[in-house]
């Protein structure tokens, strides 16, 4: 990321989520009129050249590490959240999450760079969790050992993962796309190849279940 | 407790979840170094050359090892460094070579387009896991097919993986060993998982064996996981079985 002033570079979550408040200021299109490139203020008033994820790729491509590491470190941590909040295991999550971009990195030849990256690997890390809570042959319902006795672990995180756990697979995924990553019914039909009927059910009873567990608290 | 605040409190309970900062560095060595393969992959494969191959050819009408087959020494499918000890003295299977499951540079194919391949004959008592797990170990160590098994006729159209019994012996299909989607007939390339215990050279050597041929001649380090994927009925063989419906 380019500064027009020195400082520790900042980290985003998604667009913008913890450098706070940004104000756009102008946008630069490439030929294909994409964006390829946004300066916005930070919180600390730097002014910051953000590449676009297109051109983090073709950069990355290239052999820009500098552009693979922001690619990484603009994308991890709310793939990290939905992997966690479906496995319900933080080493999984690790383990889906890094799985997840060495998938997305073999496979950005074939991606179509006009398309949004964010939900194509999203969809991988869905999957790749549901597919890893499925074959995980210990308690899925079960927290992790030690997590109750952390003294970072927040109370409220292990309400949810407690009310999470008694999902099925297939719904914690689903309420995951809709309530952390925030996508569209019609979208997470798409992204995982579901029926738009199927995604509204299951979203439906996840949340009645998830009703019955988080009311009791 | 309504919908809305519902839905509000399982947002907001969500986003709250921390993500470990430790991990991070993790990802971003794996990156940096896949950008710096990703800079070296071309000029590396103008200098690799192809060797002769000499394989066994397959009669698809029923039989098992047959002919002989010389192939293009030139294929780019899972050419070898010249010079290779280690690679040369792997024999490649032809199955391989163009294998829709594992060489995908236009993308997934249908399942429907794709013609008909031998399938994998495993001993009795093998299963579904056994066969993929047996499959990636033998692709990604040695280039080649699990040592246990024998080619046999192909399945019928649509069938990943048939359980044996009787007479039948267990046997997957080489089409679509994970199977394929449905409706969208689309063939699906290995899944499996890489515990974050492996280092970036690791995990680079078992994506250059499955994708470009070069196979570790080494065992499967430790933290590789097959995933097994979920077969619905019209994908495995029996008397009932039904076509998938694809669109």
């Amino acid at each position: 990321m380019e500064r027009q002033r020195a400082g520790s570079p900042a980290h985003l979550d998604g667009w913008g989520g913890r450098a706070g408040a940004r104000r756009l200021l102008r946008v630069a299109s490439d030929r294909r009129g994409a964006p390829d490139s946004i300066v916005g203020l930070s919180a600390t008033g730097d002014r910051d050249v953000v590449r676009s994820d297109a051109t983090l790729i073709r950069a990355l491509q290239g052999g820009s590490e500098e552009a693979a590491a922001e690619l990484v470190r603009r994308h991890w941590p709310r793939s990290w959240r939905a992997a966690y909040a479906i496995t319900g295991r933080r080493e999984s999550a690790e383990d889906v999450v890094q799985d997840a971009f060495e998938r997305a990195l073999r496979g950005l030849d074939r991606f179509d760079q006009q398309r949004p990256f964010a939900p194509w690997l999203h969809r991988i890390v869905v999957n790749r969790a549901i597919d890893v809570l499925k074959s995980d042959r210990r308690d899925a319902t079960a927290l992790e050992e030690g997590m109750v006795g952390q003294e970072d672990t927040r109370q409220r995180e292990r309400e949810l993962m407690e009310a999470l756990g008694q999902l099925s697979p297939e719904r914690r995924g689903v309420v995951v796309m809709r309530y952390l990553l925030g996508y569209a019914p019609p979208e997470i039909a798409t992204l995982l190849e579901l029926e738009v009927g199927t995604v509204h059910s299951r979203l439906a009873r996840g949340l009645k279940e998830l009703r019955t567990i988080l009311e009791d608290i | 407790m309504s919908r809305d605040r519902l839905e509000r409190e399982l947002e907001r309970r969500l986003r709250e979840l921390e993500p470990p900062e430790a991990f991070e560095q993790r990802l971003l060595a794996v990156s940096r170094e896949w950008a710096r393969g990703s800079a070296r992959r071309p000029r590396r494969r103008r200098h690799r050359r192809a060797i002769t191959l000499v394989a066994i050819g397959l009669a698809l009408g029923g039989a098992t090892a047959g002919a002989i087959t010389v192939l293009d020494p030139f294929d780019d499918g899972l050419s070898v460094p010249a010079g290779d000890p280690v690679a040369e003295e792997i024999a490649r299977s032809p199955l391989l070579v163009s294998a829709p499951w594992l060489r995908q540079p236009e993308g997934a194919q249908r399942i429907d387009a794709v013609g008909a391949q031998p399938s994998l004959i495993f001993p009795e008592g093998t299963s579904y896991r056994g066969a993929l797990e047996a499959l990636f170990a033998s692709v990604v160590e040695r280039g080649r097919l699990p040592a246990r098994a024998s080619i046999g006729k192909p399945l019928p159209a649509g069938v990943v993986w048939t359980e044996g019994g009787g007479d039948s012996p267990p046997a997957l299909d080489l089409r679509a060993p994970w199977g394929y989607t449905v409706p969208g007939g689309r063939i699906r390339t290995p899944s499996y998982t890489l515990a974050g215990s492996l280092n970036p050279a690791q995990v680079s050597g078992i994506v250059q064996a499955l994708e470009a041929g070069q196979p570790l001649g080494a065992p499967l380090p430790q933290g590789v996981r097959v995933d097994v994927p979920s077969l619905i009925s019209c994908q495995l063989g029996g008397p009932d079985r039904m076509p998938c419906g694809l669109r």
